[in-house]
This record gives structure tokens, sequence and C-alpha cells, in this order.
């Protein structure tokens, strides 16, 4: 039943600027590296003289956790304001689905859209190794396929919150502005302890205990997904 | 009596202490038009949101063809078509992705599709943007929507609201022929009676929450009190004898009027005016309309 509602969900969101967003996003983080390695190449070549491959792992990761907030907060916006925008929900929702199947789907389209960034991000990083002639051997593909899928599994709790608060509020204003609130202050946060919420995807990618934050990320998500839809599942449509 | 479509007991929903919705017994049959009438803000929207199962009444039970309504929510569901108030639609997908969006949840055949399109005469426009639609093409396909899934039971919220009389005229046609071509029962609400009396077969008139009519249109009119109307030549003087004979009314403009006067009072009235000299010139019946008996039951005077 969930399938049904997400193929109806890829449907919907065709020209809606959500694709467009879902390259955007990867392809802006390796032009970012582009320019920064262009700027200051010998410096940075020398710096990571002996293992380049990681050297531009480092570089690229760095904005990884930002652009993931920024990407789980525009994504699930967007995806709910397909049905907000002509109060589609009582047409839908009127329909013979569960609300939990509805939610769901909503949830893995969210997910699967972003994993297409994820997919994208390692692939332009190994484009842009290529082309400033990094060694082919050895490539780092489990590094690199970490950097696409270890931080957006560590960053599903806030996924799973801001496809509620989307889905919850009509007015699109109250969850943008959280997510971009904490996009925007997650650098900052490296501080505090590295339990601390917004700190999973910077260590789960990099740190010794990265698969501790994937596991703690999957749990806290799937809870806040869980708490979402009972709540979405009880709530009056008007 | 013929079977039950939708049967509620008690209904009710309270919102902070307010009865939107109060002890509403709404009894639909198979084939039925059901017109479901009331003033706005009478609590239409509510009751039917409350059958399509997308609000929780605070009391009472919904049955729909023999099924508890949130409990066997996704069978009943299942036959049912809706279109709630404003249409909803995906005003950057054309009229064939709007359907196939829906068709996708529902599993019916493609070919569904072209049907209802047929149906509801869209097939021309079918490959346009909706957002470039009329709000009667868009109400069109709102209906086309509620088709889909071939229901027994199409509920239809305010099916004409803001639509010009040609889109009126559309819609209700397509209203009137689902009974008897696809044997769909259809729940229509409106606040306007006029237009429920050229398409239902029984009404149902809310106010303030409560059900205060539900029969048969012309049961509705059976309602009806007559006035009579007498215009004589001098109007105070005859209202004396009237009211010497008991009977009561009032006189403007120089009509004297009688709500519910029967004939052998009207005999005597007349008989007693001309033997005091007075000319009378007109004695006339006065029927109610539909929308003056509307009003009566709703109890309200001034706008619907």
């Amino acid at each position: 039943m969930m399938l049904r509602s997400l193929s109806a969900d890829f449907l919907k969101i065709r020209r809606k600027g959500i694709w467009f967003l879902i390259v955007l996003a990867p392809v802006g983080l390796v032009v970012m590296q582009a320019l920064n390695y262009g700027l200051r190449f010998d410096y940075l070549s020398e710096r990571y003289a002996d293992d380049p491959w990681n050297g531009l792992l480092i570089n690229v990761s760095g904005f990884v956790p930002i652009a993931l907030y920024l990407g789980c907060t525009l994504v699930s916006s967007l995806v709910a304001n397909v049905e907000h925008q002509l109060s589609s929900w009582k047409q839908l929702l009127a329909l013979p689905i569960s609300r939990t199947a509805v939610f769901s789907a909503k949830f893995l389209l969210c997910f699967l859209l972003l994993s297409v960034s994820c997919i994208l991000l390692p692939i332009g990083t190994v484009i842009l190794g290529l082309c400033f002639g990094f060694n082919t051997e050895p490539m780092p593909y489990a590094d690199l396929a970490r950097m696409g899928f270890y931080p957006l599994l560590a960053a599903l709790p806030l996924l799973a919150l801001q496809l509620w608060l989307s889905l919850t509020y009509r007015n699109p204003f109250l969850p943008v502005s959280l997510g971009v609130t904490i996009s925007i202050i997650s650098p900052f946060t490296m501080s505090l302890p590295a339990q601390f919420p917004l700190n999973w995807p910077v260590f789960g990618f990099s740190g010794p205990h990265r698969e501790a934050f994937v596991l703690a990320g999957l749990l806290v998500g799937s809870l806040i997904l869980l708490m979402g839809m009972i709540h979405f599942n009880r709530k009056d449509v008007d | 009596m013929s079977e039950m479509i939708i049967q509620t007991k008690g209904l009710t929903k309270t919102y902070r202490g307010r009865m939107a919705v109060d002890h509403l017994d709404l009894e639909i049959a198979k084939g039925d038009i059901y017109g479901f009438l009331g003033p706005n803000g009478a609590g239409k929207t509510t009751t039917i949101r409350m059958l399509l199962g997308l609000i929780q009444p605070t009391s009472g039970s919904i049955r729909i063809f023999n099924r508890d309504m949130p409990k066997d929510k996704l069978e009943i569901l299942r036959h049912v078509g809706s279109l709630v108030e404003s249409p909803s639609y995906y005003g950057h997908l054309s009229a064939i992705d709007n359907l196939e969006a829906i068709r996708r949840i529902l599993q019916v055949p493609k070919s569904r599709i072209h049907e209802v399109l047929e149906i509801v005469s869209l097939t021309s426009e079918a490959r346009r943007p909706v957002k470039g639609f009329s709000l009667g093409m868009k109400q069109r396909l709102g209906i086309a929507a509620a088709l889909l899934g071939s229901p027994d039971l199409l509920i239809l919220d305010e099916p004409t609201n803001g639509l010009d009389p040609s889109g009126i005229h559309e819609i209700r046609e397509l209203i009137k022929h689902m009974p008897e071509q696809y044997g769909i029962t259809v729940l229509v609400s409106s606040h306007l009676l006029g237009e429920m009396e050229l398409m239902a077969s029984k009404v149902g008139i809310i106010r303030e929450g409560q059900l205060v009519f539900q029969d048969t249109i012309d049961n509705l009119r059976l309602r009806s009190t007559h006035n009579m109307e007498l215009v004589v030549s001098e109007p105070d003087s005859a209202m004396w004898i009237a009211r010497d004979l008991g009977a009561s009314g009032t006189a403007e403009n120089g009509i004297l009027s009688f709500p519910g006067m029967v004939d052998a009072q009207v005999a005597h009235l007349v008989k007693r005016l001309v033997e005091n000299g007075h000319d009378i010139y007109r004695v006339e019946q006065k029927k109610k309309s539909l929308e003056d008996i509307f009003m009566q039951v709703i109890g309200e005077r001034g706008q619907v």
C-alpha cells in the first residue's frame, strides 16, 4: 500500500524543482571544492601529498552536514507543500489508503531523494579527483560510500522531525526557519560533546565510533518517525 | 424501506465545547440523491468530513454500507468517491496526471481515467496543466476523481459553490444521472435550496449542528402554510370585521393576509364583508415558495 502511495508521490513532485535541488546540492559541493583547490592547489596538494584522496574527502565532507540539514528541511517542506498548496489532504486521505502508508511513503520519498544526492556526491568527488590527476589506485571506495551514506543516516532524526513539522503546519515558515537555523548553527555546535545530535553526521563520517553515531541516528530517527506517524494518524484533516 | 447506505446515530463533534454537529441521525437509502442543506457554518462540512473519516467524531456512530466507519475505514472508502469543498488538484500536473496520481493509489485500470474524463466531458482538455482550468472545469475534474474508483456512494460537498449558472447546470445534470446510469447513491451538500429542488429526492436540513428536517422534497412542500390574501376597498375596517370572526392576520399596503385560513373561514369572511358594504377586488391564495419553507425551517430571516 505504501508503494502505491510512493509511486503517486513521485508523479506529484514532477516539475516542482525538487529534482533540480537534489542535483544542485552535490554539484554545488563539488564545485566549491573545485574552487577551493583551484585557488590553492599547490598548498593543498602539498598538505595532503601522502593521501590526496583523503584530503579531498576531508574537504568535501566538511560541508556535508550543513548541506544535509538544509536538504532535509527543503525537501520535506517541498514534498509537504505539494499537498498543502491546494489542500489536497482531504482528497488524498479520503482515498482507501491508510494514513500510516501515506506518511511512510512521504518519508521514504524524502529519504530516496536525499539518497540520490548522496550518491551523486561521491561520484562528483571522484570526477573532481580525476580532474586533479589523482592516482586511480588506490581509490578509497569505502570512504567514498561512507561519505555518501553515514552522515545521511545520522541525520535521519532531523529528517523525521522536519517532515513531521512540514506535514503538520500548513505554513512552512516554522519548519523552514527551524531547519535553516539548525543548519546555520550546526558548525558551531562542534564545540559541544560529540553526543549532541547535531554533531552526529560529522562523527558518523569521521570518528572512531562512527557506526555508533549512525546507529543512534537510525534509532532516534525511527522514534521521531513513529511519533510523527501516530500524530498524523490521529489528527483531524481540514 | 430500502437498504440504508449511510446511517448515523447521535453523531456529534464538539470544538472547544462548541457543538459543531449535534446528535445527527442521518438516513440515506440506496439510490437516493440526498440533498444536505443548511446555511454556511451549520455543520455540513464537519459532518461530511466525519463520514469520510477525515476527522473523528466526538461521539455517536456512523454506519456506511452496514460497516462501522472508523473501524472499517479502508473497506468503506474503497466504495466511496468524494469531493470536499474547494477542488483539490495538483496545479502543475495535467488532468490525466492528476487522475493518474489517484489511480496509482486506487489500483484501477488505466482505461478508467479516460472513462471518467468522458463522463465529465474533459477529454479534450485532458493534457493541459490544471492550473489553467476554469473553476467549473476544476470542479468537474474533482468529480471525475471521485468517480475514478467506480464508487457506490458519492459524497459531494458544495460541488456548485462559486460556479456560474452554466457550470451549476452542468454539475447538476451530472449528479442527476448518477443513480439511474451508474447505480450510485449521492450525498450532496449545499446552502441553496433551489439547487437541491432540481436534483435531490430527499433532503436533510441542518441548523446549528442539528438536523431539523429529513424527508422527501414533496413532504417539505406539504409543510408549507399558504396565505389567503384579500384586497378590499376599506382594509382597516375590514380587518376589524375579520378579527370579530376570530381570524388573525395582518394588513399591509391595503392587502389583508391571513396565514393558513381554511375555505369555510374564507367564505364566512367574504359574506360578512359584502353584508357590511365592502367592495372585494381580489381573493387569492399565496403559496409559499420552497425557499420560504426552507427559511421557515431553518428559522432565520435574511440571507442564507
